[in-house]
């Protein structure tokens, strides 16, 4: 998996690309919570590029999601694939994050609330 | 005509990657008739998840613990067996989790992709097996 950093603001968009699964997750958790104990709580996934996502892959999301809420943050997911928005819709995920159709109307929304 | 085949992995999360290619590979090898297209998403899905139980709950992430997994095409469905060391599951069915829990959706999602999903042990060795209607 690729994990590109990039920070627009306060909001720390994560570019993944890839599988974010069992291979994958522990990579994506040390960058994510790296940037979480750095002070950060707006963040986007941009999915754009994600090819491939397994149950260990919402886990680390729904992880990442719980800390960030704690700290009246949030985890948007943008950029969703057919097959990856199948399995959001499944678990119904896509009622728990914020999907949004790409990163740039992710952190336009992240730059509404303020 | 039917086919089979079968392949052994050790109990590591770097095989997951080639053995979506490997199915991924059979589907575009067999054809339409035997594995059509549209079953190739829930198959991999379901495979992945198997075999994420096995290596983290089976086998504890001992890497040298294998993992047989065989597929089966016959034109009205795709099975799918995969066997490992654990003593296996009461039950499979699974309940969505609760949204805010980081874990549980495996399970989940074999039984919501997969026509059936049973837990076998035959001649001592556990297997999950699972099958997609074609």
């Amino acid at each position: 998996m690729n994990i590109e950093v990039k920070q627009n603001g306060m909001v720390q968009v994560l570019q993944c690309g890839g599988s974010l699964d069992a291979d994958s997750v522990a990579g994506f958790k040390k960058v994510a919570y790296d940037l979480v104990k750095g002070g950060s709580k707006q963040f986007v996934i941009d999915c754009s590029s994600l090819n491939f996502i397994d149950s260990m892959g919402l886990g680390v999301l729904i992880s990442l999601l719980r800390r960030v809420r704690q700290q009246q943050g949030d985890v948007k997911v943008a950029g969703l694939n057919e097959d990856v928005k199948t399995i959001f819709e499944i678990t119904r995920l896509h009622r728990l994050f914020d999907v949004c159709s790409d990163s740039d109307a992710a952190v336009r929304k992240f730059d509404e609330m303020k | 005509m039917p086919f089979s085949c079968e392949l052994t992995i050790p109990s590591e999360t770097s095989k997951l990657a080639p053995l979506r290619e490997w199915l991924a590979s059979v589907q575009g090898l067999v054809g339409e008739e035997l594995f059509p297209k549209r079953a190739l998403f829930p198959c991999t899905i379901a495979l992945v998840e198997a075999v994420d139980n096995a290596i983290f709950h089976a086998h504890d992430e001992n890497g040298e613990k294998p993992i047989s997994i065989s597929l089966r095409l016959n034109g009205k469905g795709i099975t799918m067996d995969i066997g490992d060391c654990g003593c296996g599951m009461k039950n499979v069915a699974a309940d969505i989790p609760d949204e805010m829990s980081d874990r549980g959706r495996g399970l989940f999602l074999m039984n919501r992709l997969m026509t059936r999903v049973e837990s076998l042990v035959i001649d001592g060795n556990h297997r999950i097996r699972m099958e997609y209607e074609i």
